[in-house]
């Protein structure tokens, strides 16, 4: 199931910052890595990662460079920058509330009705 | 220390406009070139590199931003490639090209430097703006042009009912038009006779020509070549003017208000010979100011008929029938002066000063011509005709009014907006004579019908409301009536809504433009005139007096209290020297009439010196040197005093006096020093 693009809108960006507060990857990977470790639900093609990371390197909440790979080849890593950790921080603690919120209202599985 | 000196170089390097339009001009010329040599280099499957080439190319980005772009994806397709995906999953994975590249596009803008963030926001306020600007000018356009005036008030029946109360034998206006007519046709067939006997004698010689008749009637010597002419003329015209001196009796003139002329052809000319009434309705189609007065130019001229009948009766001894004839243009003058319009007054003040003037002249010429009686009711006339109600400005505040019903809107408060109809009047009002009608604007609105068209619906927007433009009128009407109830001292307080006038005026353009401010500055002269009319009139009465004392006493008066009452009912005031009689001095049988002059001090007759300054030399009879109102030393704004009357400064003008009648003997006239 994916979500809808509203929700992918707001949820996405939180989504790339959280993967790369554990270590700095490049494009391909994330897109890997988010459509595993979500179970599909925030899987994202390349069209929208790479406007999302752009929009994100604007804004200063990442930054990216060229290096080389085992492969020989060369490959863009993107890696969080203290602003961005801020950021994360942040939306960390706005998505808990909200699914404290959820789970309150029972919209949540398991949480009280 | 050169790290840090490195990155700020770095730094402002990537933010420096200099840099961004460069990076855009690159864009301009093969922007693809290092996107695509790099595709060319990664030898992608052809699927692969076709999209990829297809969403560079429609990002429409600077050439460094595709290269960025081109070289990730590149980077990308190899990783799925590396990952075991195929060329059609990675296809399918990339999604819509045109939307991936609009997508890219947006994100990439986003990281642009921020003079380029600036040009373009400034770039959008300026388009907001100007769509904005565009769509209120097609509001006020559809305004203005679906705006029309309402016209209720019937002006024409106000103006009308000056004449109620009448018989049809209490008015004059009928016997005026009918001999004004006669007059113009007499007048006509001797420019006709007199063209003929030029044209017999070869033309005028330009050297020793004489001035045509007509132009010089009624002061015809009789030396001129024209004169018997006009003198047969003249004597032809007696039962018209028999009928004059009647019809100069009555009560008014009681011309009807009326639009239309009617006219009568003869020889190639056209005579008005009469008015038709306006109908219940007319004032909806016509304006005020279309009212005809078809009477106003043939008072004048029959004033002067009157005059050269009064010379030749002089010249035959009968000085009975020439006071008949100053009396009669002192009649006409009277019936014009009652009449409310100001243009009225003015031909009225016109005719009583053309008769005076005359009368002034035969006296000094021919000292004892007339007998006392003659000359005390000459004197008395006179006086009499100075002592009529001064100029009342309610029917031009009328005239405006109906001028703004029939040009603004109304908004059911008296208030609006100017309608295109303001537009038609206002070609009306400030064309030239020659030149009348709609199209021939002053030259701030003779612009091309197009640009005018396009622009005279700003004026909603520009010029004044319907409301400002009556207060303004308001203003210069109240301030002129002010001066003119309450005197000359006031003169200097007509300054304030004149320059708001003036100021309205020199800000017109094709868009902005002021009814008000059109005919307010004339306003200040009419004030002038009436002044200069009482002073100089003052005089006249003074110096007919003298000569009715003279006449009866066999000498002249010690003082200028011995006139009155028995020649003079008033003795005229110096208006320079307030409350205090106009100067008399005298030398056997020669005298001097004076004012203390624009200094306030009687200098016994010694003419004022003509001024070298430009400036004064244009106020030396226009009062306003004497009178000049006190202002505060830190605003500059004019002082009044508790009760609103201005407080005055020291005068101004000159040393010296006004001479207003002098008959002294030449020798002994006081020098122009």
């Amino acid at each position: 199931m994916k979500l809808e693009r509203e929700l992918m809108r707001g949820a996405g960006p939180t989504a790339v910052l959280k993967l790369l507060s554990r270590r700095a990857m490049y494009g391909y990977e994330l897109v890997e890595a988010l459509g595993a470790q979500s179970d599909g639900v925030l899987a994202m093609g390349q069209s929208t990662l790479y406007p999302m990371l752009y929009n994100l390197e604007s804004k200063g909440l990442i930054e990216a460079d060229w290096r080389d790979a085992d492969n020989g080849r060369q490959r863009k890593y993107y890696a969080l920058t203290g602003k961005g950790k801020g950021k994360l921080k942040a939306d960390e603690q706005a998505w808990n509330m909200l699914a404290q919120a959820l789970g309150d209202l029972g919209v949540l599985k398991g949480a009280p009705a | 220390m050169s790290s840090t000196f490195a990155n700020a170089w770095g730094w402002s390097l990537r933010l420096s406009p200099l840099l961004a339009i460069w990076r855009a001009a690159r864009g301009v010329i093969r922007p693809n070139r290092e996107a695509f040599a790099m595709l060319d280099r990664a030898s992608l499957p052809k699927q692969v590199d076709e999209v990829i080439r297809t969403t560079v190319a429609r990002t429409k980005l600077w050439r460094d931003e595709r290269e960025q772009i081109t070289r990730e994806l590149i980077s990308h397709a190899q990783d799925a490639i590396g990952a075991g995906r195929d060329a059609s999953q990675i296809v399918g994975s990339f999604g819509d090209p045109k939307r991936v590249a609009k997508l890219m596009r947006r994100s990439m803008k986003r990281k642009r430097p921020i003079s380029w963030q600036l040009y373009r926001f400034s770039k959008r306020t300026v388009g907001v703006l100007l769509l904005v600007l565009f769509v209120s000018y097609i509001a006020v356009v559809v305004r203005f042009y679906t705006s029309e005036p309402q016209i209720k008030v019937d002006y024409g029946a106000i103006l009308s009912s000056r004449n109620d109360g009448y018989r049809e034998d209490q008015k004059s206006w009928s016997t005026l038009v009918e001999s004004g007519v006669a007059w113009a046709k007499l007048e006509h067939e001797l420019a006709q006779q007199q063209a003929q006997r030029d044209m017999d004698a070869g033309g005028r010689d330009q050297d020793t020509e004489d001035e045509f008749g007509a132009a010089v009637f009624p002061y015809l010597e009789p030396d001129h070549p024209e004169y018997e002419a006009f003198k047969q003329a003249v004597r032809g015209f007696a039962p018209h003017l028999q009928d004059l001196r009647s019809a100069a009796e009555r009560p008014i003139i009681g011309l009807p208000v009326g639009y239309a002329p009617i006219i009568e052809q003869g020889d190639g000319r056209t005579y008005v010979t009469g008015i038709v009434s306006a109908k219940p309705d007319e004032y909806k189609e016509q304006s005020l100011i279309g009212v005809q007065l078809i009477h106003l130019g043939s008072m004048r001229r029959l004033s002067q008929v009157l005059i050269f009948d009064a010379r030749l009766a002089l010249s035959d001894g009968d000085t009975g029938l020439a006071c008949e004839n100053y009396i009669a243009a002192l009649g006409l003058a009277r019936q014009a002066r009652n009449e409310p319009f100001l243009i009225s007054e003015l031909v009225g003040m016109a005719i009583h000063n053309m008769v005076a003037v005359e009368i002034a002249r035969q006296l000094r010429d021919q000292p004892g011509l007339f007998d006392s009686d003659q000359l005390t009711q000459l004197a008395h006339t006179h006086a009499r005709l100075i002592q009529l109600p001064g100029i009342e400005l309610s029917y031009e505040r009328m005239y405006f009014r109906d001028t703004l019903q029939r040009t603004f809107s109304d908004d059911g408060h008296g208030n609006g907006r100017m309608t295109p109809e303001a537009f038609e009047y206002f070609g009306l009002m400030s064309a030239p004579f020659e030149d009348f009608g709609p199209a021939s604007m002053t030259d701030t609105v003779l612009i091309d019908r197009r640009v005018r068209a396009a622009t005279m619906p700003l004026s909603i927007v520009f010029s004044n409301s319907r409301e400002q433009e009556r207060a303004l009128h308001d203003a210069v009407m109240d301030e002129t009536q002010l001066v003119l109830d309450q005197g000359v001292q006031w003169i200097s307080t007509l300054r304030e809504s004149a320059l708001i006038a003036e100021k309205v005026r020199a800000e017109e353009t094709p868009m902005r433009f002021s009814f008000a401010a059109l005919i307010t500055p004339a306003m200040g002269s009419v004030v002038t005139k009436w002044f200069e009319y009482q002073h100089t009139m003052g005089s006249f009465s003074v110096m007919i007096a003298l000569e009715a004392y003279r006449a009866e006493h066999g000498q002249l008066p010690a003082t200028i209290d011995d006139l009155h009452p028995s020649y003079l009912p008033e003795i005229p005031l110096d208006l320079m020297d307030p409350g205090n009689p106009l100067k008399y001095i005298f030398e056997g049988d020669r005298y001097v009439i004076y004012s203390t002059g624009s200094d306030g001090d009687d200098d016994h007759a010694r003419l004022a010196p003509k001024s070298t300054d430009p400036y004064v030399r244009n106020q030396e009879r226009q009062f306003g040197l004497r009178y000049p109102q006190a202002e505060s030393s830190q605003t500059h704004k004019p002082i009044y005093e508790p009760g609103g009357k201005p407080k005055l400064d020291k005068p101004q003008g000159p040393d010296g006096d006004w001479i207003l009648i002098d008959i002294r003997p030449e020798p002994e006239h006081a020098s122009e020093s």
